[in-house]
C-alpha cells in the first residue's frame, strides 16, 4: 500500500518535533511492498505516527493518503473495511482481551476475516513457542508471550500494510528473529509493505529502510 | 481453504458477548427489569380492563333490534294525589319528537281493560291469581322471530316478553320462599299461564307464553297486533289512554344530550346504556389512573434500564474501542448488545402479559359471577399491546446503544 504524507504535524507534538525528522512536516512517499523501520526515542510520536495511518488518531495538520485516498475522507465503515482487509496492526498496548484465552483472542480477529484455518493458527503458535498457552486467559501470560499472540492475531487477515509498534520489545533475540521471519514470510505472501517502529537505530534486517522521526 | 470450525469452542457472537457483557451492572438490570415487569403488567391490565368494559357497554341484550331508550315521567306526590297525570300529553310527545337525537318516537300502548293471570292448582303447586298489565310497541323494535312473536286474530295463546327483574323477583324471592322450582332465562320459554280478560263485553280467557326476557324495558310486552285488537274489542273507553312510557329510537343511546334532556324535563329512564355511561365514566377514571401509574412505572423503569445499558457500555468502553480497532462494524456490536436485550425484554413482556391475563381472567370471572353476560375478548387484541411495547422498547434501546457506540468511537478518533 502506498502512503503519502504531506506536511503532517500531529497536534500533541506540534511544539517538540525535530526539524531533522524524515517524517514530520515533510513530503514523504512510502512505497508499496517496501519495509520501513521508524526509529526514535520515546515520546516523539512513533505510536502517534502509526495511529495516524491506522485511523485511530485524527488530530493532525497536513494530509495523509492511503493508495491516493485522503484519510480525512474515509468514513468509519471505510476504516472498518481497511482494518479488516488491507491494514493490520500490532498495537503498542497490544489490545488483547484479558478475559479471553490466547486462542479466542486470535479467533476474534480470524472470525471477522475468515482468513486462516485453526490448524494454521496452531502452527504459528507452535513456531512462536506459545502453543501450550492456547487455552490460558491472555491476562495470565507474560508481556513477551502477549506480544507473540498479538503478532499472530495481526497476521490473521489479508493486508497490504502491516503496522508494527515495537513488536519485539519484550522478546529475546532468538524469539524476535523467529517472529520477524514469520512476519516477513506473511507480508511477502501478501505483497504488503511494513512500517515497524523501534527505539534502536540499528536496522532489524537489511530489507528495511530506516526513517528518523 | 480448510476450516475446522467444529473443533472451536464459541462462535463469534459468543466471543463478542464475553467481551461486551462481561461486567454488566447486574443489580441495576435486575431492578429495572422488575420495574418494567411491574409497570407493563399494570399497563396491560389497565388496557385489558378498558377493552373488557367497553365490551360490556356494547353488549346489551340482543332482544331489541334498534338503539333506543324508554322514558317515563317521574312519579311524584301529585300523581299519588291524582292531581297530575304521569302520562305524556300530545304536546309533550311533539316536543320530544322534535329533539335532534330522536329518530323515531313510539308511545307504549297500554291495555284499556282488566287483566288477570292465574294458574290452576295442582296437587303439589297451589294455584295463584294476580292482576296484570300489558304494554306493546311496534314489532320492528324487537328482535324476535315472527313465528314466536306473531299474533293473529283468533289465536288463543299470547306471546309475552317478560322483564328480567320480575324473573329475578320470582327466582330469588318467591320461588325460594315457596319451594318452587327456579326458572332460567333459557327455560322460561316453557312457562305458560292463563290470562283472564275482563272488558266491556264480558270475560275472555287466553293462555300466555313467555318467549323472552329483557332487562331493557321494565314492562310486560305483548304483540302490538294483539293489543290493538284487544283494546278495540274489550277496551273501556273512559280509561286514561295517554301513554306513560315512550320509546325513543336514536342513533346513539349513550349520547349525553339525551341524559341532559331527560334531566331537564324531569323524565326518567331505566336504560342500561345510560346507566352504563355513568359506570363507564367511573371506569374510565379508574382506567386512566391505573394506566397512568403503570405508564409512570414503565417510564421510570425504562429510564433505569437505559441508564444500566449506558453503564454497561461505559464499563466496556475500552473493549469496544479495541473491537472497533480490529475492524468490527457498529452493527456487529449493536447486534450483540441488542440480541440479549431483546431476549430480556421479550421475557419480561411475556411474563407481564401472562400476569395481566391472569388478572384479567380473574376480573372477568368476577364480572360473570355477578350476572353480566360477557364473552372474553379474543387474545389477539391483548397481544397487540405487548408486541407494540416490545418494538418500542427495542427501538429505544437500539437508539441508545448506537448513540453510545458512536460517542465511544468518536473518542477513539480524537
Amino acid at each position: 500500500m502506498e502512503i503519502f504524507l504531506d506536511h503532517v504535524i500531529p497536534h500533541p507534538i506540534r511544539d517538540i518535533f525535530s526539524s531533522e525528522s524524515n517524517i514530520w512536516n515533510k513530503k514523504l512517499l512510502l512505497e508499496s511492498e517496501k519495509l520501513y523501520q521508524i526509529s526514535a526515542a520515546s515520546g516523539v510520536g512513533k505510536t502517534t505516527f502509526l495511529n495516524l495511518i491506522y485511523g485511530s488518531r485524527k488530530d493532525f495538520e497536513g494530509s495523509i493518503s492511503l493508495d491516493h485516498r485522503n484519510v480525512h475522507q474515509l468514513s468509519f465503515k471505510d476504516w472498518s473495511n481497511l482494518r479488516k482487509n488491507q491494514v493490520s496492526m500490532v498495537f503498542q498496548g497490544l489490545s488483547l482481551f484479558n478475559n479471553l484465552t490466547v486462542f479466542q483472542n486470535i479467533l476474534l480477529k480470524n472470525q471477522l476475516t475468515k482468513q486462516k484455518s485453526p490448524n494454521q493458527i496452531m502452527d504459528w503458535l507452535n513456531i512462536l513457542g506459545i502453543s501450550n498457552l492456547k487455552d490460558k486467559p491472555a491476562g495470565k501470560i507474560s508481556y513477551g508471550q502477549k506480544q507473540r499472540v498479538a503478532i499472530v492475531r495481526a497476521l490473521c487477515q489479508p493486508f497490504q500494510l502491516l503496522l508494527l509498534d515495537e513488536p519485539f520489545s519484550h522478546l529475546d533475540k532468538n524469539s524476535a528473529e523467529i517472529a520477524l521471519q514469520l512476519i516477513l514470510d506473511e507480508s511477502n505472501a501478501n505483497r504488503a509493505s511494513i512500517l515497524l517502529t523501534s527505539l534502536s537505530e540499528t536496522l532489524i534486517s537489511d530489507d528495511f529502510f530506516l526513517l528518523k522521526l | 481453504m480448510l476450516y475446522e470450525w467444529s473443533m472451536l469452542k464459541g462462535s463469534k457472537r459468543n466471543l463478542l458477548y464475553k467481551i461486551l457483557w462481561s461486567n454488566y451492572p447486574r443489580t441495576a438490570f435486575i431492578i429495572s427489569g422488575l420495574g418494567l415487569l411491574l409497570g407493563s403488567t399494570i399497563v396491560f391490565f389497565g388496557l385489558g380492563l378498558y377493552v373488557v368494559f367497553r365490551q360490556i357497554q356494547m353488549s346489551d341484550d340482543q332482544l331489541f333490534a334498534k338503539d333506543f331508550i324508554v322514558i317515563n315521567k317521574k312519579v311524584s306526590l301529585l300523581n299519588t294525589l291524582s292531581l297530575s297525570n304521569s302520562g305524556f300529553t300530545e304536546n309533550e310527545l311533539a316536543e320530544i319528537s322534535k329533539q335532534p337525537f330522536v329518530l323515531n318516537l313510539s308511545p307504549f300502548v297500554s291495555n284499556q281493560f282488566k287483566i288477570g293471570a292465574y294458574t290452576e292448582a295442582t296437587e303439589t303447586v297451589p294455584g295463584f291469581y294476580t292482576e296484570l298489565f300489558f304494554q306493546a310497541i311496534p314489532d320492528q323494535y324487537l328482535n324476535i322471530s315472527d313465528s314466536r312473536w306473531k299474533w293473529i286474530e283468533g289465536q288463543k295463546e299470547i306471546p309475552i316478553v317478560f322483564p328480567g327483574d320480575y324473573l329475578k323477583l320470582y327466582n330469588f324471592g318467591f320461588a325460594t320462599s315457596q319451594g318452587l322450582p327456579q326458572i332460567s332465562a333459557k327455560t322460561i320459554g316453557r312457562v305458560s299461564f292463563k290470562v283472564k280478560i275482563t272488558g266491556k263485553d264480558g270475560v275472555h280467557y287466553f293462555s300466555a307464553r313467555i318467549v323472552d326476557v329483557t332487562d331493557k324495558v321494565n314492562t310486560i310486552l305483548v304483540p302490538l297486533d294483539f293489543m290493538l285488537w284487544a283494546n278495540e274489542k274489550f277496551g273501556v273507553s273512559e280509561k286514561n289512554t295517554s301513554p306513560s312510557m315512550v320509546l325513543i329510537e336514536t342513533q346513539n343511546a349513550a349520547n349525553p344530550n339525551i341524559v341532559s334532556f331527560i334531566k331537564m324535563k324531569g323524565y326518567e329512564t331505566n336504560n342500561e346504556r345510560i346507566k352504563n355511561s355513568k359506570t363507564a365514566f367511573f371506569l374510565k377514571i379508574v382506567f386512566i389512573i391505573v394506566s397512568t401509574i403503570g405508564g409512570f412505572i414503565v417510564l421510570l423503569a425504562l429510564l433505569m434500564f437505559v441508564f444500566s445499558l449506558e453503564i454497561l457500555l461505559l464499563r466496556s468502553k475500552e473493549s469496544i474501542k479495541k473491537v472497533l480497532l480490529l475492524g468490527y462494524q457498529y452493527n456487529q456490536l449493536l447486534a450483540v448488545y441488542l440480541f440479549f436485550i431483546a431476549i430480556l425484554l421479550f421475557i419480561i413482556l411475556l411474563f407481564s402479559w401472562i400476569l395481566s391475563q391472569l388478572g384479567l381472567s380473574w376480573v372477568i370471572q368476577i364480572i360473570v359471577e355477578n350476572g353480566f353476560n360477557l364473552s372474553v375478548p379474543s387474545g389477539n387484541i391483548f397481544l397487540f399491546f405487548p408486541l407494540i411495547s416490545f418494538v418500542f422498547l427495542v427501538v429505544i434501546n437500539m437508539i441508545t446503544i448506537r448513540f453510545q457506540l458512536r460517542r465511544i468511537n468518536a473518542e477513539t478518533n480524537d
